[in-house]
């Protein structure tokens, strides 16, 4: 057993730290944060697509659906709306931009909703210490 | 050496965890992430491992997770404890069968922490049914690799106490 520290020692601290930074960055860049505010798009019931909402991103994306229909969505400035359907009512279009907590948009026709959850509002995570 | 003495050399290992343990969780600590501790039993743990081995460590681990639940936490934190504190010992033995003739005990406490860390995110995460807690253990590890140093370099000094002090006996 070796009793100082080594060059061994140095270089497996060195390989933890740089590891754990990479993955700092990393889940800094793609990962969902805990205070993020996130919008999930779902189609008939299943999770199709989810953005985070930062004020930099800019999408648009469009839902479609097996008979033939689509939801155009855009996605600016933290905040999502539907700005084409081809739904005869366009009810998902007048809905709005949505970007707080709770709050959707529904297309019945379509079968389609988004929803948004913000998670630096609920601390659904409890810790004991 | 026979086996009252070992016996009695383990009760005080046990005892000094515990109290490192209980002294541990009155020190306030700046509030980085939830679960980062100083690990100091983990001093006792790891010379244990290389002093006494695999088995006498585990049942220190045992038993000092189910006596400072009943001292000071409650059933849910006995679960962390003794799990994470189980597979770091296994850990560090591995460690210090196969990686001795390269780490020293630093770079061995280092792994056992890393593990620690890992092990106690993978079962909150079971029991809070969420993998979004995974976030933590970069953070987490990042941490436990000074308190890892700490706790290396403090069981170099003691092991070597110890293991002349138990020449002594025989």
């Amino acid at each position: 057993m070796k009793k100082k520290i080594n060059k061994y020692d140095i270089g497996l601290i060195i390989a933890i730290v740089i590891i754990n930074v990479f993955f700092i960055w990393y889940s800094g860049r793609s990962a969902v944060k805990l205070n993020d505010k996130v919008a999930y798009i779902y189609s008939d019931n299943q999770l199709v697509k989810e953005y985070v909402l930062t004020d930099d991103v800019k999408d648009e994306y469009t839902v479609k659906t097996e008979t033939g229909g689509y939801n155009t969505l855009h996605i600016e400035d933290g905040q999502i709306w539907i700005h084409d359907a081809s739904c005869p009512d366009k009810v998902c279009i007048y809905q709005g931009k949505i970007s707080r907590d709770g709050e959707i948009i529904v297309c019945l026709p379509n079968r389609m909703l988004i929803k948004i959850v913000d998670y630096s509002e609920d601390d659904e995570v409890d810790f004991i210490n | 050496m026979n086996k009252t003495k070992r016996y009695i050399f383990l009760s005080l290992l046990t005892a000094a965890a515990l109290i490192l343990s209980i002294i541990e969780s009155m020190i306030p600590l700046p509030y980085i992430a939830p679960g980062a501790k100083l690990g100091l039993s983990n001093i006792v743990i790891l010379s244990a491992v290389v002093v006494f081995g695999l088995r006498d460590a585990l049942l220190i681990v045992i038993l000092r997770s189910v006596l400072f639940m009943m001292i000071a936490t409650n059933p849910i934190t006995f679960i962390y404890s003794v799990s994470s504190g189980i597979v770091s010992t296994l850990v560090m033995y591995l460690g210090c069968k196969y990686l001795s003739s390269k780490l020293s005990l630093i770079g061995i406490s280092v792994i056992g922490a890393m593990a620690h860390n890992a092990t106690q995110v993978t079962v909150a995460a079971i029991l809070f049914e969420t993998l979004k807690l995974y976030y933590y253990l970069p953070i987490l590890s990042l941490i436990s690799i000074f308190t890892g140093c700490f706790v290396g370099y403090t069981s170099i000094l003691i092991t070597d106490n110890l293991e002349k002090t138990l020449l002594k006996l025989n």
